[in-house]
């Protein structure tokens, strides 16, 4: 697994075309991609995104696949060489959706991050945070209390 | 129209990379976890204050102390006749970092998404 690669999916009781509506374009992405959203979905077009946080985005869409995925490059406006790629799927599962995230770093901002592999290898750093598992439990078996400590002093 | 911009290549391994990996058999044992999360919460500790506060024998504290620092993830500083130890995540790099903040963030956004079709029973 790389490193560098974050996957989650979340099942969701309701039927794809209304799943992708949400998917599809800015109005359906508001209120959970981000607080605001403003970009056309199609390949080539930018766009902004308000995160829930308040921290401003820009993006690119990059591909969109009619009923089946929207990728795009995004990053923090203030941090533009911490870009990543994003991709969301939508597939049917039974009678209800399945919602597949990645989002990758982006090679050039590795540079950005020190060029460092981590010392969690890919291996290691996959079984750690569990494909798919809410990182919250896996990290937390593992970590507990000192996941924050750890993440704090490492600002 | 538009092609797909194409994606840019792999990053390639740094050379941090090595195996068996310290890091991960230092976080493997639950009193080794148990020790971290006692010396985060207090700052920093001696051998001594953590086998008071922990079930587990100074000495018994004083190995799992040293696999820790072995694998960076405390330091320690000798003040008077011990050792303090405090944490020390340079090994828990940006990558880490990161895919704890980006992942809580996409379960945050697609719990939301999911909300929007099972919204709460009142």
């Amino acid at each position: 697994m790389d490193p560098f690669t974050i996957t989650r999916t979340v099942r969701i009781d309701a039927d794809t075309a209304a799943v992708w509506a949400s998917v599809a374009n800015a109005e359906g992405l508001a209120g959970w991609l981000g607080a605001a959203v403003e970009v056309d979905v199609a390949p080539g077009a930018a766009g902004r995104i308000v995160a829930h946080d308040g921290t401003a985005r820009r993006l690119v869409i990059t591909e969109v696949a009619e009923h089946r995925r929207v990728g795009f490059v995004w990053w923090n406006q203030d941090e533009p060489a911490d870009a990543s790629r994003v991709v969301i799927s939508v597939e049917g599962d039974g009678d209800g959706t399945r919602v597949t995230v990645t989002e990758t770093v982006d090679p050039v901002a590795v540079g950005a991050l020190g060029g460092r592999a981590s010392a969690l290898g890919p291996a290691e750093m996959g079984d750690l945070l569990g494909l798919g598992a809410r990182w919250d439990d896996r990290l937390g078996q593992l970590l507990g209390a000192a996941t924050s400590a750890l993440v704090a002093a490492g600002a | 129209m538009t092609a797909s911009i194409p994606p840019a290549g792999r990053p390639a391994r740094g050379p941090l990379d090595r195996g068996p990996d310290p890091v991960f058999a230092a976080l493997a044992d639950p009193t080794r976890r148990e020790i971290l999360r006692a010396v985060g919460a207090r700052g920093e500790a001696t051998a001594t204050e953590l086998a008071a506060e922990l079930p587990v024998s100074r000495q018994a504290v004083v190995k799992h102390l040293q696999a820790l620092a072995a694998a960076d993830l405390v330091g320690a500083e000798r003040v008077g006749r011990e050792q303090r130890y405090r944490l020390t995540p340079a090994p828990l790099d940006e990558a880490l970092r990161w895919m704890i903040e980006v992942g809580a963030a996409w379960d945050d956004r697609l719990e939301r998404l999911r909300r929007r079709f099972e919204p709460p029973a009142r």
